[in-house]
């Protein structure tokens, strides 16, 4: 009972308590406050030790600083790899500041501070913010530690950083159409960052694409020296691994940067490949050809008259070259006749026509994982000058990489394929419904195999390998009328060691190449679009390891004894 | 019965001693979970930011470009590759004419040309 006893003995008697003597009062008094004390300190000491309790033992209200579990997938959105896992798109951390209006003690001077270090602020902007008398309004998002550190010297009271996430493509250009974009506050706004934006931002691991960045970088760069060396206005390329659809490269020139997509131009945001629908001229040849052997009522040797004009409403169909009189189907293809293919299209008629590109897929919309995919433009009646120009390739509208789907589901042994931007995990050929018969797979195959060897694609050939093509000249549609001097010059090639084993498909569009005095004033596919779709294959052959193994094999009887004079 | 009671009071005392002593160490224990949690996940953030660093470091343009500049290496042709078959030729063609196959080019040997 700490001091007081020592004034008060325990041998205090309770008989002098009751003395109404001037020292009893004393005492009493006394007494009753040392009660009174007693309890405080009682009741104080219970208060210690239950806090004491509380802390050590009980520990309410004490937060341990665990990282939230949401935390575990921090940046709240995958990062998306190329086909080796190389980083295509990733979300760091960065730094974004904001106000506490209501903190802010002279917004005038803070704002002109703030607007030195970032020119891209407007003063009376910062201004009508720092004075907005809110507790929370942004100024500016995903400062770099240099910049945060200079914000910090200001020492402006009332503004502060919060964590904030910054989508980061370190690629820059080479990716844009495939990868796409995302807005500030990463969400997808183009490409596979639309697409997959649920996937992206519930799922950690890493989105696989199945394009390959070595191959998309040759595809690039040839393409842009194309553009550079033919005057271009622009251009685009997708190659697929034929074996299993896989689009190892896809890209569209100009393109743009993702990090900071507004500042691109609206033609580099266009997608040339899947979204840009175009008439594609010779290349449709392809299908034409396979129509007719597939129709039981021609075989490549059929022969065909092609001497007598054909006439279109008021135009006369003309041949490339001279014309050719009476020339067979084999030889349609390889010389790329107009006439004869029209005469083909003509003798099967519009039906057959409509249902055999029905059934190759190219009057439905494509399937690809891109929401910029554009559908065919079909002609709504289809009338017989419809029957002709599509022969030919005018008159229908796909997008090339539609067209390469098409082309390379007929020619390649295994049936139909979808091409896919996603890896798959196995290279083995993906088994499809068959489009056409064996025997016209590897006719057409032949056939492309000529057109490298013999005839327009000339330029697109590389010794040793097995490169097998069919170039298109397309007159650009402008105000309304086809202009001969401004044309889209188009590659479709499949590629690989030999003939049994094709490895490659692709497409490549020049478009609006010049004449030039090297070409000898040419401005047709195998003058321009061939030599570049060259030099893609060459380099992706050769990165990719493959051994030349071409012997020239002959597989479809036909070929054996033909030959094609070089024109 | 004084016996059993100062008995019971002991082994309280030292139970809630114990349990005492282990409540503390939990508690230090998780502190320093979380502090090692908070740390491994800066050291994540850091190696994600040079992933992404690493990842634009290597980006195919950039070291074609080193590969130009520094190494003076060129993107190779269709003519510097030959199947297995056509090895046996090359090297007895390249072998008399060049000690180094390195010059062994293919204006040396005209058998890589044509197919």
């Amino acid at each position: 009972m700490g001091p007081s006893s020592t004034y008060f003995p325990r041998s205090f008697s309770p008989k002098n308590a009751g003395l109404e003597t001037r020292a009893g009062k004393a005492i009493e008094v006394a007494r009753a406050r040392l009660w009174m004390a007693t309890i405080v300190f009682i009741f104080c000491l219970v208060a210690v030790f239950g806090r004491l309790v509380d802390l050590t033992l009980l520990r309410s209200g004490e937060d341990i600083d665990y990282l939230p579990k949401d935390q575990v997938f921090a940046s709240g959105r995958a990062d998306i790899v190329d086909k080796n896992g190389l980083l295509l798109a990733t979300t760091l951390v960065t730094k974004s500041l904001y106000a506490n209006a209501k903190k802010v003690q002279n917004p005038r001077a803070a704002a002109k501070k703030l607007v030195t270090l970032f020119p891209q602020l407007k003063e009376n902007v910062v201004y009508s913010r720092l004075t907005s008398g809110k507790t929370f309004v942004w100024l500016i998002r995903h400062l770099t530690p240099k910049q945060q550190a200079k914000v910090l010297a200001l020492g402006i009271p009332g503004i502060d950083f919060v964590r904030d996430y910054r989508r980061v493509y370190p690629q820059g250009n080479l990716v844009s159409h495939a990868v796409g974009f995302t807005d500030i506050d990463n969400k997808g706004v183009s490409g596979l960052e639309v697409t997959y934006d649920k996937r992206l931002r519930s799922d950690s691991a890493p989105l696989r694409l199945s394009i390959d960045t070595k191959v998309q970088h040759i595809v690039r760069e040839e393409l842009l020296k194309g553009i550079e060396e033919f005057g271009c206005s622009g251009a685009s390329c997708c190659v697929m691994d034929i074996r299993t659809g896989e689009l190892l490269a896809l890209v569209s020139l100009p393109d743009f940067d993702p990090n900071a997509p507004t500042k691109a131009e609206e033609d580099a945001l266009f997608n040339k490949v899947t979204l840009g629908i175009y008439e594609l001229g010779s290349i449709m040849k392809v299908a034409n050809t396979a129509m007719a052997l597939e129709s039981g009522k021609m075989h490549l040797g059929t022969r065909l008259d092609v001497s007598a004009p054909l006439r279109v409403g008021r135009f006369n169909i003309t041949d490339y070259r001279a014309n050719h009189g009476v020339i067979n189907i084999s030889e349609i293809f390889v010389y790329s006749s107009n006439k004869g293919s029209a005469k083909i299209a003509l003798t099967l008629g519009a039906e057959h026509q409509k249902a055999f590109l029905k059934k190759i897929g190219l009057l439905d919309p494509p399937q690809i994982e891109l929401p910029e995919r554009g559908s065919p433009l079909v002609p709504k009646r289809w009338r017989e000058d419809k029957v002709i120009t599509i022969s030919y390739g005018y008159g229908l509208s796909v997008s090339p990489f539609q067209a390469m789907g098409a082309i390379a589901s007929m020619v390649r042994p295994w049936g139909k394929i979808t091409p896919t931007l996603l890896a798959k995990d196995s290279c083995e050929p993906i088994q499809g419904e068959r489009l056409v018969s064996e025997k016209t797979s590897r006719s057409l195959l032949h056939l492309m195999r000529f057109v490298v060897t013999h005839g327009t694609s000339r330029k697109a050939d590389i010794p040793g390998y097995f490169v097998a093509g069919k170039t298109g000249t397309a007159d650009l549609l402008i105000n309304g009328r086809y202009n001969k001097e401004r044309v889209a010059a188009s590659f479709v090639g499949v590629f690989g060691p030999d003939i049994t084993q094709p490895r490659y498909a692709m497409v490549l569009r020049l478009y609006d190449p010049q004449r030039l005095k090297k070409t000898y004033g040419f401005n047709t596919a195998g003058w321009n679009a061939a030599p570049v779709s060259g030099r893609v294959m060459e380099r992706i052959l050769t990165v990719e390891g493959i051994l030349p193994k071409e012997e020239g094999k002959i597989l479809e009887p036909f070929f054996q004894n033909v030959s094609f004079e070089k024109k | 019965m004084r016996k059993v009671t100062c008995l019971g009071v002991c082994l309280a005392a030292v139970l809630g001693a114990v349990t005492y002593g282990a409540k503390q160490q939990v508690m230090i224990l998780e502190g320093r979970l979380a502090s090692l949690e908070r740390s491994v996940s800066a050291q994540k953030e850091a190696a994600h930011l040079l992933k992404a660093e690493w990842a634009h470091l290597t980006s195919p343009a950039r070291l074609e470009k080193l590969a130009q500049n520094h190494l003076n290496m060129a993107p190779m042709g269709g003519w510097q590759v030959i199947s297995e078959p056509q090895m046996s030729t090359f090297l007895d063609h390249a072998a008399p004419h060049t000690s180094d196959m390195r010059y062994a080019s293919a204006q040396d040997t005209p058998l890589l040309e044509g197919d």
